[in-house]
């Protein structure tokens, strides 16, 4: 006998719902969607997309409900089961490329399927996750059988999910991050377009899936009758011309660069940096030992940068590192790291004074980082500086707040003597009497047990490993 | 031809509509897409997309015309 439940999140479809228990994740598929489902299932492109590594692997688990010893829903006709990811993250956690490569990942699979004789019902950025720096299609449900003459319905959360975001960044420099998060559902087309500026309108595609679409939206809300509603409705989008613009999206989208991000604070942190190559060793080697001795299967790395200590983590023995930075450009070299070395690394978006909270509906659609995953390790290097003097963090908290994150880590300690943090003290005045080695240890040995310690560079910076177990 | 077609209806809308004032009024939120659709769509497409302009096009004159009549009097 397994206990479930149904995953907060899982409530907009009514063809199916998202269980987890014990590890393993279900999803119902029910009565109402039967018949699609068998359809997609019958040509073969959900196997062909899962081969491919583009769609999460589903399998149908036979007599669901008997075999699991599970009451799920009375509508449930088939259950699936398919794998559980290390770590869920969403669209407003992703670097520019990150969403690039889903919006990409995204429009290839709908075209595979219109092959097949398969639309997408829907274009949600939340339907793709990662595994490292691969994206993958999750949601199962949202293929069903193609209608000849159908428009494209996901057209409109296409271009808010997924489109407007890239576009923010590619043609102003603004990342997405913050309003994605707070919209939750992407970047209006309306407001995108009411920053276009002449030299925008040049491109054609811009005029059409931005400003025409825009137009036509608010035309339709504000003017159109039931009649010509029915008339809408019934008239024919060719699948000539669905095809083609989905490829034309897909070729405008694979050009698309950020703007913005190659002057970033961090993105040359780790050339920039005054470590000596000894210094840079010593502190590789002591995440060596600590990722030799742990194992972790999931580790955090706090403020990862590039993802330098993230890929020694992986070599090392780490199954899965998150790497979590607020830069922009940082985050994108971690990204392409990730991509280039084919690691293990997922990279998020966060800002570690104001992380993802729980929100969307009834506050639980959309869960905080912490509450999506347990990490067995965490790496807090060469950051906690940056919380406690430039954002004011209180120092003893933060330390407490990091550990509570994973019961074994690495923390690094930069004295004030630092050239790093004489830079953050230089314009300001050192409010931070707490800000000391003594303080660090003492707040550390409140909460975990210290392993061992090493000073890892000329100004004194401090390295601690420390246990939360036994 | 496809963007010779598609600044005629530009045209036609830049004539008569305000692309700059927020609506809150709520239809169908794909529905723009769709008649964006339409319009890439082939001929049966444009015709509906025309029609809806047309209307628009008709009843903003007659609203003109209404305007331009004198007030009427008590004589």
């Amino acid at each position: 006998m397994i206990t479930i439940r149904k995953i907060p999140g899982s409530f907009r479809d009514p063809n199916g719902h998202v269980y987890q228990g014990e590890g393993r994740i279900f999803r119902t598929v029910n009565s109402c969607f039967a018949s699609d489902f068998e359809f997609v299932c019958s040509v073969g492109i959900l196997g062909k997309l899962s081969s491919a590594g583009l769609l999460l692997p589903v399998t149908v688990v036979p007599n669901g409900t008997t075999n699991l010893g599970i009451t799920i829903e009375k509508e449930a006709k088939y259950i699936l089961e398919t794998t559980r990811l290390p770590f869920i993250s969403y669209p407003y956690e992703w670097s520019f490329s990150a969403l690039k490569s889903a919006a990409l990942l995204h429009l290839e699979i709908h075209l595979s399927a219109l092959e097949d004789g398969v639309t997408l019902s829907d274009a949600s950025g939340y339907n793709i996750q990662f595994q490292g720096s691969r994206p993958v299609f999750i949601d199962h449900l949202s293929f069903r059988p193609y209608r000849k003459g159908e428009v494209w319905f996901g057209h409109r959360q296409f271009c808010e999910q997924f489109l407007n975001p890239l576009l923010l960044q590619a043609y102003f420099g603004l990342s997405h991050n913050a309003w994605y998060r707070g919209t939750q559902e992407g970047i209006p087309t309306c407001e995108l377009n009411r920053l276009l500026r002449l030299r925008h309108l040049m491109k054609r595609n811009v005029w059409m899936h931005v400003r025409l679409h825009s137009i036509f939206q608010k035309t339709a809300q504000d003017h159109i009758s039931s009649l010509q509603t029915k008339e809408l409705a019934n008239a024919s989008f060719p699948l000539s011309s669905f095809q083609r613009m989905l490829q034309g999206l897909h070729k405008w989208i694979s050009k698309l660069e950020p703007q913005g991000v190659g002057k970033t604070v961090w993105q040359d942190y780790s050339k920039t940096n005054n470590y000596s190559p000894k210094e840079m060793n010593l502190k590789k080697q002591f995440v060596t030992d600590f990722v030799q001795r742990i194992r972790p299967k999931l580790l955090w790395d706090l403020g990862c940068n590039s993802g330098e200590f993230s890929e020694v983590a992986l070599k090392e023995g780490a199954s899965y590192v998150v790497g979590f930075d607020s830069d922009h450009g940082a985050l994108e070299k971690a990204f392409t790291r990730a991509r280039e070395e084919d690691l293990a690394l997922q990279t998020v978006y966060l800002d570690m004074t104001n992380p993802a909270p729980n929100q969307g509906w009834r506050e639980g659609e959309r869960l905080g980082f912490q509450a999506r995953a347990s990490a067995n390790g965490v790496l807090a290097l060469a950051c906690i500086h940056h919380l406690a003097i430039a954002r004011n963090i209180p120092f003893e908290e933060l330390l407490e707040w990091i550990i509570g994150l994973a019961p074994n880590g690495v923390i690094e300690f930069v004295p004030k003597n630092d050239p790093m943090v004489q830079s953050l003290l230089g314009l300001r005045e050192d409010i931070f009497p707490n800000y000391s080695e003594a303080v660090f240890l003492e707040a550390i040995s409140k909460k975990a047990k210290i392993i061992r310690s090493q000073c890892v560079s000329e100004s004194g910076r401090l390295l601690i490993e420390y246990t939360c177990d036994g | 031809m496809r963007l010779s077609r598609m600044f005629v209806f530009l045209f036609v809308f830049c004539m008569i509509s305000n692309p700059f004032s927020m609506v809150y009024a709520y239809l169908d939120p794909g529905s723009g897409s769709m008649l964006l659709q339409l319009l890439l769509g082939g001929v049966a497409g444009v015709v509906v997309v025309f029609k809806l302009y047309w209307e628009r096009l008709k009843s903003f004159l007659n609203r003109r015309d209404t305007n331009e009549q004198p007030p009427p009097t008590n004589d």
